[in-house]
Parts: C-alpha cells; sequence; structure tokens
C-alpha cells in the first residue's frame, strides 16, 4: 500500500515536472477563477449569520437557518417567485419563438434581396447594444398618457375610445417587460440561429423543392430539423436562467405602488432586502444563495431530459 | 528555466497579495466598532501654524445622502476655498435609491473621507462608520464655539454617546437688537403648496379648508383647462420610494400635527398614534378620491419618477401639490429662472374645520442632532478635515460661499450693508450659473453660520431684509402687500417647539434591529403598494376596508409603543 502511495506521488511529480509550461500557462486562470468565483462564496456564510457589518467574521453571530426559515415564510417571496417565473416564461416563449421566426423569414431573403437582408438584420440588433435606461426611457415615452405615440395611433385608428395608462396597468405589466426583450434582443438572439441554418447541406433544399415543396414547407421540414439541435441547446441554456427574469426594466419601470405588486423580481427582492433599510444583508444572501441553488437543479434536470429525448446534451 | 521561475514565483506573490486584498475588504475595522481615535499630539501645533502658509493641496471625497450636483472645478468660489484652506471635495451625490445605495457602501466598508449622512444617517450610525469627534472638537475655536452649547444634542443620538455627526442646519447666531426677526428663513417646510396665479385669479383668497383648496383648483381647472398650450394638471401626488411622504403626510397636517412623518403625536400625553388608517387619513384619500374621479389627478402622478415630477412642476402647468418646497425647488426655480414669477408656489395650512394651522412653521430650537454630516472612520486626514470644516466657519470664507466676491457679485452699501444689483440676483436665481460661480453647493453640506454675522449682515443673501423687500420681484412684492403679507412664510402661523425632535429624525437614528424597524417597513410597504390603488378606485369605501384589514393585520401598536419609549428617552437625554 505504501509504495503505491509513493510511486503515485513520484508519478505526481514527474507528471508536474512534464507539464510545467501548461500548468503556467493555466495558473493566470485558475487565479481568476479563484479570486473572484470561489472566493466571493466564502461570502455566503452570511446566510447562516445575523451578520453585522461592523464586526469580524469571527464576532458574528450564527443563527443557522432561520435566514432560510424567514425567506419562505415571507407572503413577498411567492409574490416576487410567481412575478419572476412569470416574466421568465414569457420572456423564454415571446424570445424564442421570435427569434427563430424572425431567423427562418430573413433567411429567406436571398438573391436580390440579400443587401436588404444585410440591412434588417444589422438593424434588428442594434437595440441590443442599447442600455435599459435608453430602452426604459423610450418605452415609458412611447407608452405615455400625455403625446405617447402608441395610445395616439390607437385613438387615431379608432382602436380605444380612451387613453390607456399602461404604466399603471398590473395586468399589462409582464406583457411589456416581455415585448420590451423582445424588441431589444430579438434581432442578437436570431444571429445564432442565422448561422447554424448556413451549415445546413444546400442539396437538401434542393430534395425538397423536387418533392414538391414551397417555401414554407422547406422551412418546416428542412430548416427547422435543421436548427433543432442548436435550439435546444439555448433552450437547456436559457433554461438555468429561469429565475433571471430581468431586473433593470422592473427595476426602472415598476417602482410605483401601482404595479410594484407584478414587478418586483427575485433580484430586486434580494436587493430591497438585503441592502434595503431592514439591512438584512444576511437575509438577502440567504434568498440568493437559494435562487443560485435552483438556477443549478433546472439546468442540470434540463440537461437530463434532453438526454431521455436523446438530443444534444450540454455535458 | 530560470525565468520560468521567477515568474512562478511572481505568480505566487500576486496571489497571496490579491487574496490578502479580498480578505481585508469585510469592514471590519476596530475603530467602528466603539473606541474612538485618540488625536495624535501633532496636531496641537498644527492650529497654531501662521496663516500665510499656503496649506499643501489635499482632496476629500464626499458622499452626500442626497440629490444635488457636483460644482465644476472651475467654479471660483471653489478655487477661493481652495487657495485659502487647500482642500478640494470630490462629491458623490445620490443618484438612485438611496437604502441601496447606503447599504452596498455599508457592507463593502468603502467609505469616502465625508459622509453627507442625510436620511441614511441611522445606518451609518449603526455600521459605525464615523469616527468619534469628541476628542478634536475642542481644538478648533469655530467649531468649538459652533457646537459647545449643544454637545449632549449631538451625543444623544448615538448608542455610546459619543460625538459622530455634525448637524449641518440649525445653529443660529442672533445678536439680540430687536431686528432678528426679520431674518428668518423662508419657509420650505410641509404644507399644501399653490401657485400664486390661482389665488391671485381668486381675488387674493386665502382657502383654509381642504375642501375648499379643492373647490378653488376645480374653479380654476375649468377657466384654464391649458397653461401655455399644456394640459394643466391641478393636483400632483408624487409617490416615489422615500419621497412617497408627499403622498402619505398630509394628514397628520390636517389635524394640526407637526411633521412627524409616520406617526401623530399627542402634543399633551405624549401618546403616539399611527395615522394611515385612521379617520383623518381616510377623509382625505376620500377627497383625493373624490377628485380623481373629476379628473383633476392625473393617473401618470402616481408612475412619474422624480426627474419626471420636478419636470411637470418645471412647465407651469401643477396648480397644487402637498409636498415639501425643498422637494421640489429644483423645478421651481426653473420657474423662476423663465420668469413666470405667477407660477412658482405659496404654502397653504389647510384643515378639515377652518382652523390655520402652522404645518411645521416652529421656532427654531437650535440643533436637533443628527441632522448633518460626518467624518469617516477611512477618512485619510481627520485633522486636515476638521481644520477645513472649521475654516469654513469664518465669516469671510461663509461670505465667500453664500454671498460671493465682493464687487463681483455683491456690494456693501454706504450703511455696511450687503446689497446686490438685479443682475446679480438674476445671476444668483439662476441655476446654472449659482452651480458654475456660487459656493451654497459647498457650504450646504457642511457645517454652516445662520442667522446673522456680528456685523449685522444675514448669514445669506436670501434672508436679508432688505434685499428681501427690494429685490422681490415686482410680481410677488404685489401678491404678498394684497395680503400684508412679509413673505410665503406668513402664510403659516408660526408657532413653538414642542421640546422633543421629529419622530422621522428619532426613527432614522435607531439600531438597526430595534423591533419597530421591520414593521415600519411593513406599513411603508402596505401603503405604498394600496394608496394609490385606493385613491383611483372605483369603489373608494371597499377599496379603503380592504386597506384597512390589510393594515390591522400588521402589529403596528408595538411600533406605537416603541416610539413612545423613545421620545420619553430624548426628553430626558435633554
Amino acid at each position: 500500500m505504501s509504495t503505491r502511495n509513493l510511486s503515485s506521488k513520484n508519478e505526481f511529480i514527474r507528471q508536474v515536472r512534464k507539464q510545467k509550461g501548461l500548468i503556467i500557462i493555466a495558473a493566470p486562470f485558475f487565479i481568476y477563477f479563484f479570486i473572484f468565483s470561489y472566493l466571493p462564496l466564502w461570502g455566503l456564510t452570511m446566510a447562516f449569520q445575523n451578520y453585522k457589518p461592523q464586526f469580524s467574521f469571527f464576532e458574528q453571530e450564527w443563527v443557522g437557518l432561520r435566514h432560510f426559515k424567514n425567506l419562505f415564510t415571507d407572503p413577498d417571496f411567492y409574490r416576487v417567485m410567481r412575478n419572476t417565473l412569470g416574466m421568465s416564461i414569457i420572456n423564454l416563449a415571446l424570445g424564442f419563438i421570435t427569434a427563430i421566426g424572425f431567423a427562418l423569414l430573413i433567411n429567406e431573403l436571398t438573391g436580390k434581396l440579400y443587401g436588404f437582408k444585410r440591412v434588417v438584420q444589422t438593424i434588428s440588433y442594434m437595440p441590443h447594444f442599447l442600455s435599459w435606461i435608453i430602452v426604459c426611457g423610450l418605452v415609458s415615452n412611447v407608452l405615455a398618457m400625455d403625446d405617447g405615440i402608441l395610445n395616439e395611433l390607437l385613438l387615431a385608428f379608432g382602436l380605444i375610445k380612451e387613453k390607456i395608462h399602461f404604466m399603471g396597468r398590473p395586468d399589462l405589466f409582464w406583457w411589456i417587460v416581455g415585448f420590451t426583450n423582445v424588441w431589444k434582443s430579438m434581432g442578437w438572439n436570431s444571429i445564432i440561429y442565422l448561422a447554424a441554418i448556413t451549415s445546413i447541406d444546400p442539396a437538401l433544399y434542393e430534395a425538397a423543392a423536387i418533392d414538391g415543396y414551397g417555401r414554407f414547407g422547406r422551412m418546416w421540414h428542412v430548416t427547422l430539423p435543421g436548427i433543432k439541435s442548436t435550439i435546444i441547446i439555448l433552450l437547456i441554456l436559457n433554461a438555468g436562467w429561469i429565475l433571471n427574469a430581468g431586473f433593470e426594466i422592473q427595476y426602472i419601470l415598476g417602482t410605483n405602488g401601482m404595479v410594484l405588486d407584478v414587478s418586483e423580481t427575485i433580484d430586486i427582492f434580494v436587493l430591497k432586502r438585503g441592502f434595503g433599510r431592514t439591512g438584512g444583508f444576511a437575509f438577502g444572501t440567504a434568498a440568493g444563495m437559494f435562487k443560485s441553488v435552483v438556477s443549478a437543479v433546472v439546468l442540470i434536470l434540463c440537461n437530463k431530459i434532453a438526454g431521455w429525448l436523446e438530443e444534444e446534451k450540454l455535458v | 528555466m530560470k525565468k520560468a521561475k521567477i515568474l512562478a514565483l511572481l505568480m505566487a506573490v500576486a496571489m497571496i497579495v490579491a487574496v490578502l486584498a479580498a480578505c481585508a475588504a469585510p469592514p471590519a475595522t476596530d475603530s467602528s466598532s466603539g473606541t474612538p481615535a485618540t488625536p495624535t499630539p501633532k496636531q496641537d501645533t498644527q492650529t497654531t501654524e501662521p496663516a500665510d502658509k499656503k496649506p499643501e493641496p489635499i482632496t476629500f471625497t464626499m458622499f452626500v445622502a442626497g440629490p444635488g450636483e457636483a460644482p465644476p472645478a472651475s467654479n471660483k468660489i471653489v478655487q477661493k476655498i481652495k487657495e485659502i484652506t487647500g482642500v478640494t471635495i470630490d462629491f458623490e451625490f445620490l443618484v438612485g435609491d438611496m437604502e441601496q445605495k447606503v447599504g452596498i457602501m455599508i457592507a463593502s466598508g468603502d467609505y469616502p473621507d465625508f459622509i453627507g449622512a442625510g436620511q441614511a444617517r441611522g445606518r451609518f450610525l449603526n455600521a459605525g462608520s464615523f469616527a468619534a469627534l469628541d476628542d478634536y472638537l475642542p481644538k478648533y475655536p469655530n467649531l468649538w464655539k459652533h457646537y459647545e452649547p449643544y454637545l449632549d444634542t449631538l451625543r444623544s443620538i448615538s448608542a455610546d454617546n459619543k460625538i459622530y455627526i455634525l448637524d449641518i442646519w440649525g445653529r443660529q447666531y442672533w445678536l439680540n437688537d430687536g431686528q432678528d426677526d426679520f431674518y428668518e428663513g423662508d419657509y420650505n417646510g410641509p404644507a399644501f403648496w399653490i401657485q400664486k396665479d390661482v389665488l391671485a385669479w381668486d381675488g387674493y383668497s386665502h382657502p383654509v379648508k381642504l375642501d375648499d383648496f379643492f373647490d378653488l383648483l376645480e374653479r380654476y381647472y375649468k377657466e384654464h383647462p391649458t397653461i401655455d398650450g399644456q394640459p394643466t394638471l391641478p393636483f400632483e401626488i408624487h409617490s416615489q420610494d422615500w419621497r412617497s411622504f408627499c403622498l402619505k403626510n398630509a394628514p397628520q397636517h390636517l389635524i394640526g400635527g407637526r411633521n412627524e412623518g409616520d406617526v401623530v403625536v399627542h402634543p399633551d400625553t405624549l401618546k403616539v398614534e399611527i395615522y394611515q388608517n385612521k379617520w383623518y387619513a381616510r377623509d382625505y384619500y376620500k377627497k383625493l378620491n373624490e377628485v380623481f374621479k373629476k379628473g383633476m389627478i392625473h393617473p401618470e402622478t402616481f408612475t412619474r419618477n422624480y426627474d419626471q415630477y420636478l419636470s411637470v412642476i418645471s412647465t407651469g402647468r401643477v396648480l397644487a401639490m402637498f409636498d415639501q418646497q425643498w422637494n421640489f425647488q429644483d423645478g421651481e426655480s426653473v420657474l423662476v429662472a423663465e420668469g413666470k414669477i405667477n407660477r412658482t408656489y405659496v404654502p397653504l395650512g389647510l384643515s378639515y374645520d377652518g382652523t390655520k394651522y402652522a404645518y411645521n412653521r416652529v421656532r427654531n430650537e437650535g440643533i436637533i442632532g443628527g441632522n448633518g454630516m460626518g467624518i469617516s472612520v477611512k477618512c485619510k486626514n481627520i485633522e486636515r478635515a476638521m481644520e477645513f470644516m472649521d475654516a469654513l466657519l469664518r465669516e469671510d470664507v461663509h461670505r465667500l460661499m453664500y454671498w460671493g466676491i465682493e464687487g463681483e457679485d455683491y456690494y456693501v452699501d454706504a450703511n455696511g450693508r450687503y446689497r446686490r444689483t438685479p443682475e446679480q440676483k438674476a445671476n444668483f436665481d439662476n441655476p446654472d450659473w449659482r452651480l458654475a460661480n456660487a459656493g451654497a453647493v459647498i457650504g450646504d453640506q457642511f457645517p454652516k453660520l445662520e442667522g446673522r454675522y456680528s456685523n449685522g449682515n444675514a448669514c445669506s443673501p436670501g434672508n436679508q431684509p432688505e434685499e428681501r423687500l427690494e429685490n422681490q420681484f415686482p410680481y410677488d412684492k404685489e401678491f404678498y402687500q394684497k395680503y400684508g403679507f412679509y413673505s410665503k412664510s406668513d402664510f403659516l402661523p408660526l408657532i413653538d417647539h414642542p421640546g422633543y425632535p421629529e419622530v422621522w429624525s428619532i426613527f432614522s437614528t435607531m439600531e438597526e434591529d430595534n423591533i419597530a424597524k421591520p414593521i415600519f417597513d411593513q406599513i411603508t410597504d402596505l401603503q405604498n403598494r394600496y394608496l394609490p390603488g385606493v385613491i383611483m378606485a372605483d369603489d373608494f369605501d371597499a377599496a379603503w376596508e380592504e386597506y384597512v384589514k390589510r393594515y390591522d393585520s400588521i402589529d403596528y401598536p408595538a411600533l406605537e409603543r416603541e416610539i413612545e419609549r423613545q421620545i420619553q428617552m430624548r426628553l430626558k437625554k435633554k
């Protein structure tokens, strides 16, 4: 036993010596991840303390799972979970459908329309680079009651009789968030599908044409199956973000009493409780930790499901 | 081979340093947990250094937990002050939500040199962000003179009875020559603020009842559906974040209370009562509901953020609102700059029964404790910081900040009085000019003189009586004359101070884990969430009942008892 240990130890040292160059190259990344991704995990201990910033780690009072108990008995927690999941699902569904649909449609612009395609594509992904502050400013201007273009248009076409107070309607808020996300990221998200489409064998299209499929037939039977694996991988990746329904837009547009009930997401909840007046750094940490755990579980689960369906897996 | 070894060593060192830095980041400094830093013997000699010696330049950072804009470095007063003291202040004013900004600052322990505590005083205090100044104060003559009568008040707000926050308002200097009353500043507290034009249009009326007030707004609105081509907004209710006091605080005044914040204190028994579920709150919101149904409150008032609120005020089409003047003055000063004096505001002390109430026009009681700024535990040079503040209290430096440079910004007449020409005053009325050329932006954040200089002049142009009278806009002069008033303050009676600080200020210095805090958060949350809906409800009574039902499920009597205890404690400490 001891000799085996010794030999494996020697073996290890020999390996290290042999791969010294590689280790040195890898070191900066190791250090980077260690400092920025692993060291901060230490802060999670706060979730189990009655944390007070003026005391050092050793002076903190340990309280076990008290913060988690408070979290799960907090009625607000269920409200923000509902909001987060609601907006997240809307975002996911709308995001996927529009990005794929857009990619399919724009892919059909070929030949003489190729220049037009590029223009459309460029314009459509530009909003991705705008800051949420600007986007939210635009949204609240477009949806305003005084001189808001949407209200004016709806009035002009006789679709409504009275101006709608979009920003104060709790039933519309999730959809405003959803469609703003579509506007902002549809073009950008479609790029990856367009890239996937280009890798489809053109012969398949010719064969489909010979078989008598029209444009929509080819889209349905050739293009979509051709990018199925991309779609599934992206779906798995995005499912891991299911508790990230966004932060900025809800924070900027949703902090008024009229839509507060439906606008607060778990991120805002963590921020408010963690850094807000009650000063519950510990409580906020607990809520944030819960979120990370759920995200990880969902990601693994989706990956498993994809495996059962014998589709592409992420890992 | 050797090179690789050195590289690896460097990496290892870098890593250790980085790890150490990361570990040191938690704000666990010893000085914050109680024992104040004792002054070094060196600084005793520092104050006696010859005045003509050029001070070493130093830059202090300052966070101000309130709105504002930092002056450009080219500001002439900023430069003068730098010449005199050697100090440059690098301001960071609050943008966005205060609680979160402050929370992050505390969590990181990354404090600037100065902290303008504002409403966040309690959180900074409890987190041990301030250096104790007890041992420093006596060494600086101006500061000592400024605070010596109030040392107990300054100490009363901290758990360990030390001085952490220096009040920046409230210390007044009077000459007791029978003239002092003329130097009282303009009222800028809570009231129903109404455009002068509305009152003038009504034959210079002076509504006292809440019903008459809204009746007047309605009549005016009917005849003036637009102002300067844009739709008139008869009554605005601002409700964002901590500024939701505009939404919530009126009922306490309508029954004659001072601005305590979220409670009413019975003047004789000192019993404390939460009022957002009481009859006088219901009647107010019911009135608002009625007015809303008449189309006099724009639904967007509840979704406007602070900037949008200021911007509608600056268009001159908001007839009235419940607010505190300092909160909307940035919007109002645009109106002044554009010469729309008839669209600026005067305060009304409304009531239900026709009594004329003072609201917050309370005789000054000096320093209230906790209403100011402090030096952080991370301050790079406390002696220089104190020296700087001491210099700001010199009359000549103070005059620079608030009056400007003699001959440029004001002149001295034959009687030794400070005066300004109409152009000089016009400059001061222009917010852009002020930012680039005046020093008040520094002075406002630090301890300052109020009242009168030793030569009898007012400590700021706004309080110089002849200035106020002579340079009053012709519109204002005529307007006030119709009422027999001297300034807008006279719309409210003046009452004596009840002897305990306003409850909101008690509240903001409470311990972080005080039982009252979570209860307070719950009711704040409930109010912010429900009240706009109540005001806009089709069926007011049903909405109100639902709201009160939720309210009653909160243990608010515990908060009332706790505040009663706190008030008694402060009265005893005095």
